[in-house]
């Protein structure tokens, strides 16, 4: 409990400097900031406008404060660029890319924990030496470049889908998949090569500890000593890397959604960005950052339940 | 008395840096029903290994190699992993020196327990979690119920290896192999300790292997002992026979070593030199470097193990002459 | 053991070291101009003139990879610079002083590091501008965090040290001592760090010129060679492997190369 209450006073305050830094982020803008939200061609009449409606007059700390009242509130103000409210636009394009993150996540997870299982079982120095070669160049490879190549490989050469075009899922549910499939991919194989790094390591240590060979002195055969003793003792080094890495499957795809055309809210903020269309950039990147300092909170209380030592340390 | 284990020319090898290291030599001993053989020798002398061999639980680098494992009259040497599963746990269980990281960190003890229902028995989960909780009860636990949600980093060395104990009695096993159960424990608590495995032994007339380097608790726990050196067996017979008149200089060196609290002020004995890597075994007696009384033949060649006595084997060329340089 | 230890380091030291020279040499010789176009020449495959090709301007690839070495290097170095100077002096204050502002510091630390790399990046060129020099402010900045936590944790380390007491009590200030003892000890975790650092700044800005959010032309970039031969993927598909190619050794070199000085400092990982 009192853990619970130290995990989300942390989590708050880590989101109000985020927030504060977004906000006060774009106090630096060179040059009047008004006229840099909207642009030179504004006229005095739409620069009068802009600082009423956003109080620009005001001091930083109250606009901060009205700022931050009115996310709470849902309210991230307008697009200059759409015309239309920020948590709208958001809202249309979240789906995609949460979608895309999650079916990459599930996809790291669902190849990397077998596969580090496997490794570890026939664990020996050649096999040791091959993984560690295949998971640094797995590491080192862009995924938007995997992207590229995985293009004009299953794109263009085998035709699977056609590059340059998105379905999505609400059109054709399993064309949408498709569409999505190859670009979760491409954000995975970096990912993949995280997990079975740390994994696998944590496995061949953990298949050392003692209480393995009490599992083993109890009857239990490898499988059942791996999936209801080690695996779960392997994962926690892996659970402390978890929420940076999703935070980077969410900003692989951010990248991703350029490469295959998606229109999810990396393309958005792309787009916000090169229209210099800086409610957007700001609501955009205070929405984000508040779902990974969310994702990071769950996977602190994960941790905390699979590992019941926590407990003790943080009284 | 039955006989339930019988062990003939057991030799465990170790490879390590490419060179094959030989760590436990021709082994041979045998089990009997609700008897407890005590395994008696410094760290280092092959003792551990030379049980866990019997279940296959040797790290991958060992190789055993045996005329026959005759476990209640069928040969266990060179079972695969799959059929000596069937024998862990059930037929042979263990107790491990280490209360502190013999359990999976991770799940509740009493969990732990009931695995053995689970793996062992038809039980369903309600007789089973009945059953946990009675078996931990017989081991003198208190409040079974709630402890039966601790995890292991809240319990006490003693309230693990009660778990551990419960554990390795769930099934009534022929065998209980109890590897330095009580070293990491408090003197107090390891006589209790010490207890409760005699109780259980009569009980359930489960036979103990109870390995240890004191002799003390040997003393205690025993009926027949067995004393290792570097791998070989250098004195072995009845607990009373072998403490109150050992042959061996290694076994009196070891008994001559416990301090007396009688003999206060006195310096403590203690064998000269210390035990030698296996790798620099000496050619012929592995304890010629250290005996007082080796001549030339001693570290030329190996004795063998003679019966003396009736069931009190050395492993001497001078056993009398060692008994008699002592008493004078 | 000890040799398969430092494998990481030699390959990391050979591949980094290659590039380095190819970067060196790009100064003063390559093959072909890469600001002169021969439409003629254009999306040629690879062949003895274009070792790699050539692209939509009929440019030598491989001339222009040697030249986007200079970016990568240049990119990678000034940030990491950035990073390590700001990050060493943040931890050295919130080691040093402690207590309030030591928290605050590191709370600040803990919300830059809560950013996804590429959305700080990208919130920090929507604010400043794209360009070299926004790019590896950006990237800087994300990597004050890992370098500000190593040097606190050296300083609270040595801190407690019976040694920095007796130099207060005699006169020399406790903060030039605990340099002197701090740094050695933190040197190589900084080193590994620099160098992991390195590898992560190539691949974020090979993305953010790949969005065409980072290095702008006549600054080259293998991201945005990349973004660049994507349109001509079909026709080219040899044009987007060779960046690629490039960015993953890069990143993979500068990677094992940290690794390996882990090893060798640290025997016991």
């Amino acid at each position: 409990m009192r853990y619970l209450i130290k995990k989300t006073g942390s989590a708050i305050i880590t989101l109000v400097i985020v927030s504060f830094m977004t906000f006060g982020i774009f106090e630096l803008i060179p040059g009047d900031p008004v006229t840099a939200k909207l642009g030179i061609e504004a006229d005095q009449e739409q620069i009068e406008a802009l600082i009423q409606e956003h109080g620009l007059d005001k001091p930083f700390i109250v606009r901060y404060k009205n700022w931050v009242i009115s996310a709470i509130k849902g309210d991230l103000g307008m697009s200059l660029r759409f015309d239309e409210p920020v948590t709208k636009l958001i809202k249309d394009r979240v789906k995609v890319t949460a979608m895309l993150t999650i079916l990459s996540l599930s996809m790291t997870i669902m190849i990397a924990v077998p596969l580090s299982i496997f490794i570890a079982k026939y664990n020996n120095k050649l096999i040791g030496i091959l993984t560690s070669i295949a998971t640094q160049v797995g590491m080192a490879v862009p995924s938007f470049w995997v992207g590229i190549m995985m293009t004009y490989f299953f794109g263009l050469t085998l035709r699977l889908f056609i590059p340059g075009r998105y379905v999505s899922v609400d059109d054709n549910f399993t064309e949408g998949m498709l569409y999505l499939f190859f670009p979760a991919v491409a954000i995975a194989i970096p990912k993949i090569a995280t997990v079975i790094r740390y994994l696998r390591n944590a496995i061949v240590e953990q298949l050392e500890a003692n209480y393995v060979r009490t599992a083993y002195a109890k009857g239990f055969v490898f499988k059942g000593v791996m999936y209801r003793h080690v695996l779960r003792n392997a994962l926690i080094p892996v659970i402390t890397i978890m929420g940076m890495m999703i935070a980077d499957v969410l900003g692989g795809s951010l990248i991703i959604e350029q490469v295959f055309t998606i229109p999810g809210i990396g393309r958005l903020l792309v787009m916000a960005i090169n229209n210099r269309d800086y409610f957007l950039v700001q609501g955009m990147v205070l929405y984000i950052a508040t779902i990974i300092i969310g994702i990071n909170f769950l996977v602190d209380l994960i941790y905390h339940w699979i590992d019941p030592r926590i407990k003790i340390e943080t009284l | 008395m039955k006989k339930i284990l019988e062990v003939k020319n057991m030799s465990i090898d170790f490879i390590h840096k490419k060179t094959k290291i030989n760590a436990v030599s021709k082994l041979s001993y045998e089990l009997y029903e609700n008897e407890v053989l005590g395994i008696v020798g410094e760290s280092g002398c092959g003792k551990s290994i030379s049980v866990m061999s019997l279940l296959g639980l040797l790290s991958s680098g060992a190789s055993v190699e045996a005329d026959h494992i005759q476990f209640k009259g069928r040969d266990i040497n060179g079972l695969d992993v799959k059929a000596l599963s069937k024998i862990r746990g059930q037929e042979i269980a263990i107790i491990f020196q280490e209360p502190m990281t013999s359990l999976n960190p991770l799940m509740t003890v009493g969990k732990q327990i009931l695995e053995m229902y689970e793996l062992h028995t038809d039980l369903s989960l309600k007789e089973a979690l009945n059953e946990t909780l009675e078996m931990m009860e017989k081991v003198g636990l208190k409040n079974v119920s709630s402890l039966y949600h601790a995890y292991p980093h809240e319990l006490s060395g003693g309230m693990i290896q009660r778990i551990m104990i419960a554990m390795a009695m769930v099934c009534q096993p022929s065998i209980l192999i109890a590897d330095e159960p009580t070293t990491a424990l408090d003197v107090t608590i390891q006589a209790q300790i010490l207890n409760l495995m005699r109780a259980l032994n009569q009980k359930s007339h489960t036979a103990i292997l109870f390995i240890s380097h004191d002799l003390g608790v040997i003393k205690e726990m025993c009926d027949r002992v067995m004393v290792m050196y570097l791998g070989y067996v250098v004195e072995s017979g009845d607990v009373m026979a072998v403490l109150n008149a050992p042959y061996h200089p290694y076994t009196k060196g070891l008994l001559k070593s416990i301090p007396n609290p009688q003999k206060r002020h006195e310096r403590l004995y203690s064998i000269p030199g210390r035990v030698p890597n296996m790798s620099d075994r000496p050619v012929g007696c592995p304890f010629c470097e250290r005996c007082e009384k080796a001549t030339e033949k001693c570290s030329a060649q190996l004795p063998e193990l003679r019966e003396l006595d009736k069931g009190h084997h050395v492993r001497c060329f001078y056993p009398e002459m060692a008994s008699e340089m002592e008493s004078l | 053991m000890q040799k398969k230890k430092s494998l990481n380091f030699y390959i990391g030291a050979f591949i980094v070291g290659a590039l380095f020279l190819l970067m060196v040499t790009s100064y003063f010789y390559m093959p072909y101009s890469v600001t002169e176009m021969n439409l003629a020449e254009k999306l040629q495959p690879p062949s003895v003139q274009h070792l790699m090709g050539t692209d939509h301007f009929g440019r030598d690839i491989f001339s222009r990879l040697m030249q986007g070495s200079q970016t990568a290097f240049y990119v990678g170095l000034i940030s990491v610079g950035i990073g390590l100077c700001i990050g060493v002096i943040i931890g050295s204050i919130a080691g040093y002083v402690g207590g309030r502002v030591d928290d605050v510091l590191m709370r600040f630390m803990d919300a830059l590091m809560a950013f996804p790399g590429i959305l700080f990046a990208l919130l920090f060129v929507a604010v400043f501008g794209v360009g070299i020099f926004n790019t590896m402010v950006a990237l800087g900045i994300l990597a004050i965090p890992n370098f500000a936590r190593i040097t606190r944790s050296g300083f609270l380390q040595v801190k407690n040290f019976t040694y920095v007491d007796m130099a207060r009590t005699i006169g020399v200030p406790s903060i030039r001592i605990m340099f002197v003892h701090i740094l050695p000890n933190i040197m190589s975790a900084l080193v590994v760090a620099s160098s992991i650092g390195l590898a992560s700044a190539i691949l974020s800005e090979a993305g953010l010129s790949y969005l065409g959010l980072g290095v702008q032309p006549p600054n080259p970039s293998w991201g945005r060679m990349l973004s660049e031969s994507q349109k001509y993927l079909i026709k080219a598909p040899y044009y987007a492997l060779a960046p690629g190619v490039m960015i993953t050794l890069a990143v993979l070199g500068f990677n094992l190369l940290g690794d390996g000085i882990r090893d060798l400092r640290d025997p016991r990982k």
